[in-house]
């Protein structure tokens, strides 16, 4: 942006171009700001003559809200133009006059403010852990620039002569370039999520390489514990040497997981992964217990610790509007994000043992609730996940991870060996091209990809997902199953085919329809008035169609059970009825989805008797259309075949025969909804702790509709309070 | 050709074409003495000095009641003869202007 106006601005104003090259593209700005600079200095010709007074007479003569303007200013330079001396907008805002030139490497160590050897332990623990604060802070989405990059130490390592500081520097410039490799492969998100370009110069080192760099922080270790043998102070120097330690862990186990080398993950590397993960959480709480051993910074000054940096040094390279500064976090929590990430990636390392796609999806889903906040680690699981799934010579393993998936989720008689069907090649083909099409969507790589997005994120992109992706599949999934129907009643086979390949689409639409509307929960979308109709249509709808889909898919497997059984003899039926008793896979997350549907019926019913009671505050008709909000909330659904779109005429219907009961009779049956919801989930064999929540919840719910029922504060007329403190998309219900 | 309110910006783009053909400034008649000075400074070189001390270079573009000036291709000099910082659009709002000065070599009409 700051190059378009400059371009703007040069274009249409020819007196200073001259021949410096002012069209130039954005990246080239520093530069060509010298040759501006030049150019004006070039040109003394300037004769300035004082107008101050004259300028204020003349403005005080205009009119409130008059402008004096050039016939090129428009809207365009109105609205771009920077507002000097305002905190937010101008980065070069100077609060402190007497502030000097900030120091470079270079003239801060001519100036002897730098020292580049003879460190004492507790100004390296305090370099160090400023480091790893400001490491963490790029993480978390701020400018290399303005935080990493005004560690002087880390524009000239190669200058250090400290060995260990050196090491440790050198490491931190190497991991740089890993790290941004992981966001830009793992393509999870946006420009503004990750700040992967600065404008200081400091590019990629070359020498030494990563290898050479894990020996030369080993040698620095070796060097530390040496010396801890020999000094009084050996506690001091070993927390030096865990620090250097755990950077060598974290730097070997990200550069094993590089994705710019042209490795598939397979179990070795991965096993090598979690060994120096682990070996990074078994330091980390000696390094929290030794933070405060370290030099701490100066609560009057911006640095993140005493020596070494140069707060401001980048500060006049950055674009004119930036963000001025940034906090910088506290070292000991610092420490606890990067236990975060290690126990996250070793999570991660765990996605390849997810045996299809059914698991593989939840287990996306699970870790981005608990990786919401962390892209690097959401960056990883992806390359984990498809590096480990890499096209290798032609084959698409992925075809084939589907295909095992679609096997183990519906069992449809031509995928399963030894059968007529099978055996059929006009059906193969059939099968073979929906298989293509499958893959060539994108669709189901797609959803595991917004999976890795940050929880705000996901929600266009599964809209998007619903509507483009899901329609068109749903319509080809149906047009096999019709045909390999028609094929199963023409040979002579025990087995029929139904709707396999249907199920199997129709459930994964189903799930990414409940992530959209639950997100609008996560994310505070809703308004209250707009609960009625979200929990209608997750109680009368959503969750009852997973549950039946469910089902479905296990009816089907049952029959692909029964039809391989009649085959085999009677020994192996015996253990297959062993097996059978345990049969029932989708068990469990039927229950949760059921009592998911209780708890929104009970929502629903209850949200119904408070807006019978006028107890919700509703939007000023004049400014509302409910219709036009009903279908705002439910557009991707809208192009669906199935489930079919609900029109708003059908909720209003629904409603208004809703309300005819007596609001009393409501609150009764919303307390039995919240009742079956806790039954469900106290069936629930291990219960998680999402499961847990929902109980207490249930539970809080069941006797709070009860009271309501027998009357209580039955004159009220204030708004009940929804609390969203113990499960994000189910409330405590809280009567004012 | 008179611009006084906000409503006929939009007609800037417009006009924005015409001006790489040299323009000679045809004042109307009936301004006052402070709006013509202002229409004659309109595209001259102005060097701001604002209250934190810095130093602003750039083409004067636009003005209000309150002195609040826009400037285009605006360089920041922290001292005279320092190294600029190319800024671009700049708004100065008037409450933080220490000192306004006008290239006179630009100038070919009256002073």
């Amino acid at each position: 942006m700051p190059g378009n106006e400059l371009q703007t601005g040069s274009e249409q104003e020819g007196e200073v171009r001259g021949d410096d090259g002012l069209g130039a593209a954005e990246d080239q700005m520093s530069s060509r700001g010298i040759a501006l600079g030049q150019s004006y200095r070039r040109c003394p010709n300037y004769e300035w003559k004082s107008v101050t007074t004259e300028f204020f007479e003349a403005c005080s003569e205009l009119s409130l809200g008059e402008l004096v303007h050039d016939e090129i200013f428009g809207l365009f330079e109105a609205m771009s133009a920077i507002e000097m001396m305002d905190p937010k907008m101008d980065v070069g805002i100077i609060l402190n006059k007497d502030e000097p030139v900030p120091h470079t490497f270079q003239t801060a160590v001519s100036a002897g403010v730098l020292k580049l050897e003879n460190f004492t332990n507790e100004e390296l623990i305090g370099i160090f852990d400023s480091i790893y604060s400001c490491l963490v802070c790029w993480l978390e989405g701020h400018s290399l620039d303005q935080i990493l990059f005004t560690c002087l130490y880390l524009h000239n390592p190669h200058e250090i002569a400290d060995k260990v500081l050196k090491s440790f520097c050198l490491a931190i410039r190497k991991l740089i370039p890993i790290i941004k490799d992981f966001v830009i492969e793992g393509n999870v998100s946006e420009e503004e999520d990750f700040q992967l370009f600065g404008v200081s110069n400091l590019g990629v080192i070359d020498n030494p390489t990563e290898t050479q760099v894990v020996g030369l922080l080993k040698e620095s270790e070796d060097e530390l514990v040496r010396r801890s043998r020999i000094e009084s102070n050996a506690e001091d120097v070993l927390a030096v040497m865990h620090r250097v330690r755990l950077l060598r862990f974290l730097f070997q186990s990200l550069f094993l997981l590089w994705p710019r080398k042209d490795t598939t993950f397979g179990e070795p590397v991965l096993v090598e992964v979690q060994k120096n993960l682990n070996a990074a959480l078994e330091l980390l709480p000696f390094i929290k217990r030794t933070v405060e051993k370290g030099t701490q910074p100066d609560p009057k000054s911006d640095a993140p610790n005493p020596i070494g940096y140069s707060p401001r040094v980048n500060q006049r390279n950055l674009p004119p509007t930036f963000p001025r500064s940034a906090r910088i976090r506290d070292r000991l929590s610092s420490f606890v994000f990067l236990e975060g990430l290690s126990q996250k990636l070793k999570l991660a390392c765990k996605v390849i043992h997810q045996k299809d796609y059914y698991a593989t999806l939840n287990f996306f889903i699970d870790f981005s609730k608990k990786s919401g906040q962390c892209l690097l680690s959401r960056s990883i699981l992806q390359i984990i996940f498809f590096g480990n799934k890499k096209n290798v010579k032609g084959t698409n393993p992925f075809e084939e991870f589907l295909k095992e998936s679609i096997k183990l989720f519906t069992a449809p008689p031509i995928l399963m060996s030894k059968n007529n069907v099978s055996n059929n090649i006009e059906a193969k083909k059939y099968v073979d091209s929906f298989l293509k099409y499958c893959i060539n969507l994108h669709t189901f790589t797609y959803f595991l990809q917004i999976c890795g997005y940050n929880r705000a994120r996901q929600r266009d992109k599964l809209a998007r997902l619903i509507e483009e992706g899901f329609g068109n599949l749903q319509d080809e999934a149906g047009r096999v199953d019709t045909y390999l129907n028609l094929i199963c009643r023409h040979t002579e086979s025990s087995s029929q085919h139904i709707s396999h390949f249907g199920t199997w689409t129709l459930y994964y639409c189903l799930r990414a329809m409940s992530l959209y509307l639950l997100s609008g929960f996560e994310l505070e979308l809703y308004s209250v008035h707009e609960f009625l109709y979200i929990y209608w249509y997750l109680y009368e709808f959503l969750f009852g169609f997973i549950v039946t889909t469910l089902s479905r898919a296990e009816s089907l497997l049952a029959m692909q059970d029964i039809t391989s059984e009649s085959k085999t003899n009677t020994k192996q039926r015996k253990l297959k009825a062993k097996k059978k008793k345990q049969s029932k896979p989708f068990l469990r997350e039927i229950m949760y989805n059921h009592a998911m549907q209780m708890m929104s019926g009970g929502y629903y019913k209850a949200i119904a008797a408070f807006t019978k009671d006028g107890r919700i505050r509703q939007p000023k008709s004049k400014f509302d259309n409910e219709e036009i909000r009903f279908n705002r909330r439910f557009a991707p659904f809208a192009n669906l075949n199935s489930p079919p779109p609900m029109p708003y005429i059908e909720f209003a219907k629904i409603r208004s025969s809703q309300f005819r009961a007596p609001s009393a009779e409501l609150f009764l049956s919303a307390a039995n909804h919240f009742h079956q919801a806790r039954n469900i989930l106290e069936s629930v064999l291990n219960p998680d702790t999402e499961m847990l929540q929902m109980i207490q919840v249930a539970k809080f719910n069941f006797i709070v509709t009860n009271l309501l029922a027998n009357g209580h504060k039955k004159d009220s007329k204030l708004q009940p309070e929804f609390d969203f403190s113990q499960h994000y998309c189910f409330p405590i219900i809280k009567i004012n | 050709m008179s611009f006084s309110s906000v409503e006929d910006l939009s007609e800037a783009g417009k006009l924005a074409q015409r001006r790489s053909e040299p323009i000679v400034k045809a004042l109307p008649e009936n301004l006052t003495p402070g709006r013509r000075k202002l229409r004659c400074w309109l595209g001259r070189y102005f060097r701001v000095v604002i209250t934190d001390g810095r130093i602003l270079v750039g083409m004067f573009n636009c003005t209000d009641k309150d002195a609040n000036i826009v400037l285009a291709m605006c360089a920041e000099y922290l001292k005279e003869d320092g190294e600029p910082r190319i800024l671009g659009n700049v708004m100065i709002p008037g409450k933080h202007i220490v000192s306004i000065e006008v290239d006179k070599r630009s100038s070919d009409e009256d002073d």
